[in-house]
C-alpha cells in the first residue's frame, strides 16, 4: 500500500491539514488605524479620474495656474478675447444688438 | 426576490463603480478588517504582509467592482480575489532564492500518521510550509483545497463554484492532496537525502 493511499485511507492527513490551515482563524487582531487610511488613500487614488479632457491638457493648467495668480489680468484677457471675436465674427452689428438686449424693451 | 443587504451591497458597488469617493470610503471601512482577517487567519502570513494583502485586494477590488454582479455577497467575492493576491504573493516568493537556513523540517509532522498537536499546528514553521504548499497548487486543485479545507465548503458548492461536476470537484481534491503530500514530503526531507526535493516547492 502507497504511503498516500495509507494517509487517505485514515483520514489523518486531511485532518491534520485542517488543523494547521485553520489554526488561526480565531487569532485576528485589530487592523492598525494606518493601515485603514493608507487603504483609504489608495483607492482615493485609484478612483481619482486619469486622461480625461481638459484636465490633462497643458492648456487647461496653463489657465488655472494663471487664474490663481492674477484672476483679474486673465479676466480682463477673456472679455477682449471674447470681445475681439464676436466683432470678428458677427461685425459691429452684434454690439448694437447686444446694447438694446441690455436695455430691455423700450 | 434580492434580499435588502444584497440590494445595498450592489448599489454599493455600482456608486463604487461610479467613481463615488464617499462609497470608496464606505467600502473600505466596512470590508477592509474582514479581509484582513480573512487573509490573516487562512493565509499563514505575518500581520504586515497580510496587511498589505488586504490593500492590494481593495485597490484590485475598485477595477473589478462594475463586474460584480451581487451574485455572491460582497465579502465572499473580496475574499476570491484576495485568495488570488495571496496566491501571487506566495508565488512571487517561491522565485526567490531559498535559503538552507529556511525552516521546513516540522512539515514532516504531516508525514506521520498520528494527529497533531495544537501547539505543532499552531507552529510558525509548519504553517509556513503547509501554507506555501497549499497556496502555490495549480490552478483549479488550489481553489478546491481552499474551499474545501479553509472555507470548509461541501463537495457540491465546490463543484457549482468551479463549474465542474461533484465528480470532477472530488478528483481535484484528491489530485491536490496528492500533490501536497508530495510536496511536504520533499519540504521535509534533509537537504542531503534529496537535493531536489526543494525545487519542486
Amino acid at each position: 500500500m502507497s504511503r498516500l493511499t495509507m494517509g487517505e485511507a485514515d483520514g489523518t492527513f486531511e485532518a491534520n491539514l485542517l488543523r494547521v490551515l485553520r489554526a488561526r482563524t480565531a487569532k485576528v487582531g485589530h487592523l492598525p488605524d494606518h493601515v485603514q487610511e493608507q487603504a483609504l488613500a489608495l483607492c482615493l487614488d485609484a478612483l481619482r479620474p486619469r486622461n480625461r479632457w481638459p484636465e490633462n491638457t497643458r492648456f487647461y493648467a496653463t489657465i488655472k495656474a494663471r487664474l490663481s495668480e492674477r484672476p483679474l489680468g486673465v479676466l480682463f484677457a477673456v472679455a477682449a478675447g471674447t470681445t475681439v471675436a464676436l466683432y470678428l465674427g458677427f461685425g459691429p452689428s452684434v454690439f448694437t444688438w447686444l446694447g438694446s438686449l441690455l436695455r430691455g424693451p423700450a | 426576490m434580492e434580499s435588502p443587504a444584497r440590494e445595498a451591497e450592489r448599489r454599493l458597488g455600482a456608486a463604487v463603480a461610479g467613481g463615488d469617493p464617499e462609497a470608496a470610503r464606505r467600502l473600505v471601512e466596512s470590508y477592509l478588517p474582514a479581509v484582513y482577517g480573512y487573509v490573516f487567519g487562512r493565509t499563514g502570513l505575518g500581520a504586515e504582509v497580510a496587511a498589505e494583502l488586504a490593500q492590494e485586494t481593495l485597490v484590485a477590488a475598485l477595477g473589478a467592482v462594475p463586474r460584480f454582479r451581487g451574485e455572491s455577497t460582497l465579502l465572499t467575492w473580496l475574499c476570491a480575489i484576495a485568495r488570488r493576491k495571496v496566491a501571487d504573493h506566495y508565488r512571487r516568493e517561491s522565485r526567490r532564492p531559498l535559503s538552507l537556513d529556511e525552516p521546513a523540517s516540522g512539515a514532516l509532522a504531516l508525514m506521520d500518521r498520528r494527529p497533531l498537536p495544537d501547539e505543532v499546528a499552531e507552529s510558525d514553521e509548519l504553517a509556513a510550509a503547509v501554507h506555501r504548499a497549499v497556496w502555490t497548487l495549480p490552478g483549479d486543485q488550489r481553489e478546491a483545497v481552499l474551499l474545501k479545507y479553509i472555507e470548509g465548503e461541501p463537495v457540491a458548492a465546490i463543484a457549482a463554484r468551479l463549474g465542474r461536476s461533484e465528480k470532477a470537484a472530488e478528483s481535484l481534491l484528491s489530485r491536490g492532496r496528492a500533490t501536497l503530500r508530495e510536496r511536504l514530503a520533499a519540504w521535509g526531507r534533509p537537504a542531503q537525502e534529496d537535493s531536489d526535493g526543494r525545487a519542486g516547492r
